[in-house]
């Protein structure tokens, strides 16, 4: 299965490399150089960030299998779907892992403050664990409906996540009559350990799930 | 004789075709040819034996073992060739080797470089400039590298010139006649498996028409030629799709011996011809049969 | 006529349309002035080539087995039986050779077959 997660990392890496080396400066110039350390609302995006970033390589690197008729390969060789998705959901769930670990620990690193970097490993564990949700109902749905449709519509969701803070932030907090420290606040209310474990157990059981429907489904 | 592939009322239908409740054996260490006009069914076996289709009823077992439930085991001593060949293109012979040698735990390099030179496929170069016959001949040099004892092949030789047709159709049948491999194998193209082939399946609409040894098959099935009212009654009834015209006529029968003494005389007065049949004519006679 | 066109057959098609002819020539199947189906008619009923069935009434014309009377066909020419006879003769003694031949591997005499020839004329 080592040989398989190493085939299909390329996006996933690709993607967690921009993310490292663009994305993070760009979207922590603020925090890091001026003294407005504590806004809250530079957390808020990393979670809505995490969860774009994993979807937007998992996509890619569908697309990627799709066009070259991977699945039909992979088929014919001695490789059951749980070997072949479970490669796939491997890497999620690592970039999961490590888009969480480097976000804390560049935070931590770079403002010196530990509380805000516990701050930022709790939310975002939680919106990881809804980025695992996803992005496991993602690969169902790729292998229910065929990446020809479902692709399309996984994209469109991706552009529409990409949008989603300010969305949130402009035109449906607002009139309910929320802030984004209030969402903020119910997130990290949360029991994060809770919302991890019940988002990875769920994440896990969806392999079996999708690797069924993917045998005999429509790649 | 042991079966290592077993066929019991396996059954999928299609909107416009019905795979119908297939039973069958294929005797170990033979060649066993498949054949059928297109759209009989042949592919739509071969790929419910891969477990790369769901069967609606019915079961498969390849070694003994649930198709299913041993996938991986079974995909590991099983050289598969399909009708459609799919690698990651933009990869070399030479990467794809390498990357499927990871999955099959008697992958024999040597052999596969072997191949590679044999069948003239340069390893460094893009897949995905190689013509139809290249990957092809790729795909049985990945079935073959990796020691298998059941070798399917899904109209392996439809790409290729006759050269390399009539090569890959000698290693298929030393690797049955000397390594005591199983050799499973459909084609359009008759003349490739009456080279090879021990065992026939006869697949119309979904159905096996026949299922006999070549050799029990070409001699029972003759072609009979004859003057006009030359023949007995008994032979012309066991005459199908007869046809006259100006100089005689020919039919074709699937009981020579019971029906050869009742030849004879004709035979030996000039009357009656008997030809030897090609495995297409019995494809044909079989076909407008129904 | 009985014309049967064989792939098997080592002899090359035209020579099996010539050799069937020249055989219903010989039983009176054919008789003289009896009219030949055209060349096109003949491809089309064997289902072989035109220009096989040409060489064939070529051959058979240069023989003179056949006479062709243009705008009218090919006619079956009053040919004498004599002729048919020595070149089936000569077949024949082909035929016997081999099957000398052969029996001589087995320890069968000449005489032997003689033998089987005779009974064989005599049944018949």
């Amino acid at each position: 299965m080592l040989r398989l997660i190493q085939k299909f990392s390329l996006m996933y890496a690709f993607y967690l490399a921009m993310y490292a080396f663009l994305m993070f400066p760009l979207l922590n110039y603020d925090r890091i150089s001026g003294p407005d350390t504590e806004n809250p609302i530079y957390i808020f995006y990393q979670g809505g960030f995490l969860i774009w970033m994993v979807l937007g390589a998992l996509w890619a690197h569908e697309n990627m299998e799709h066009k070259t008729n991977a699945y039909r390969f992979l088929r014919t060789l001695p490789l059951g779907g749980i070997k072949i998705i479970g490669a796939k959901f491997t890497l999620v769930f690592m970039s999961v892992f490590l888009f969480i670990v480097y976000q804390s620990g560049m935070i931590r690193i770079l403002t010196g403050s530990a509380q805000l970097a516990t701050a930022t490993w709790q939310y975002l564990c939680v919106l990881g664990s809804l980025c695992l949700i996803l992005a496991g109902l993602a690969y169902m749905g790729i292998y229910r409906f065929g990446f020809v449709v479902f692709g399309k519509l996984l994209l469109g969701i991706w552009m529409l996540l990409f949008l989603s803070p300010i969305l949130l932030r402009q035109f449906i907090l607002p009139p309910l009559k929320l802030t984004v420290d209030d969402v903020l606040g119910f997130v990290t209310g949360l029991n994060w350990v809770a919302v991890s474990l019940i988002g990875t157990a769920l994440f896990w059981a969806m392999l079996p799930l999708a690797a069924r429907i993917n045998i005999h489904g429509k790649v | 004789m042991e079966s290592v592939l077993r066929l019991h009322q396996l059954h999928k239908a299609y909107a416009e075709f019905v795979l119908d409740h297939i039973d069958l054996e294929v005797p170990g260490g033979y060649v066993t040819g498949l054949i059928g006009p297109n759209g009989a069914g042949k592919t739509t076996t071969i790929k419910l034996i891969m477990n790369l289709i769901r069967a609606d009823s019915g079961g498969v077992e390849v070694f003994g073992l649930k198709h299913d439930r041993h996938e991986i085991q079974i995909k590991d001593r099983v050289g598969y060739v399909g009708e459609e060949q799919f690698f990651y293109e933009q990869r070399s012979a030479a990467w794809t080797g390498n990357f499927v040698s990871h999955f099959f735990s008697a992958w024999d390099p040597d052999a596969f470089d072997h191949y590679l030179d044999r069948f003239e496929l340069p390893p460094k170069k893009r897949i995905k400039k190689y013509s139809k016959g290249m990957k092809v001949k790729l795909s049985l040099a990945i079935a073959l590298s990796h020691a298998p004892e059941l070798i399917i092949l899904d109209e392996p030789t439809s790409g290729l010139d006759p050269v390399v047709r009539r090569e890959v159709i000698d290693l298929l049948h030393r690797a049955a006649a000397e390594e005591n491999k199983t050799v499973l194998i459909s084609s359009h193209i008759t003349d490739d498996i009456e080279r090879i082939a021990d065992y026939i399946v006869y697949m119309v609409q979904g159905r096996i028409a026949i299922y006999a040894s070549k050799d029990e098959l070409l001699s029972s099935w003759k072609t009979i030629h004859f003057k006009q009212d030359s023949v007995p009654a008994s032979v012309l009834e066991s005459l199908e799709h007869v046809e006259t015209q100006m100089f005689g006529s020919t039919g074709i029968t699937r009981d020579f011996p019971v029906i050869e003494g009742d030849l004879t005389e004709g035979i030996s007065s000039g009357s009656i011809r008997v030809e030897s049949v090609g495995l297409d004519d019995i494809l044909i006679a079989l076909v407008n049969g129904d | 006529m009985f014309i049967v066109i064989s792939p098997l057959n080592p002899d090359p098609m035209y020579k099996q349309v010539t050799d069937q002819i020249k055989d219903a020539i010989a039983d009176g199947s054919l008789k003289p002035e009896d009219r030949l189906p055209s060349i096109r008619e003949m491809a089309r009923e064997l289902k072989i080539s035109e220009i096989t069935i040409k060489r064939a009434y070529t051959d058979l014309e240069n023989e003179g087995y056949i006479l062709t009377r243009s705008g009218l066909g090919s006619f079956i020419a009053d040919i004498n039986r004599a002729k048919l006879r020595r070149e089936k003769l000569v077949q024949a003694r082909n035929e016997i050779r081999k099957i000398l031949n052969t029996g001589k591997r087995f320890g069968i005499e000449p005489s032997d077959l003689v033998d089987i020839i005779q009974k064989l004329g005599d049944d018949k």
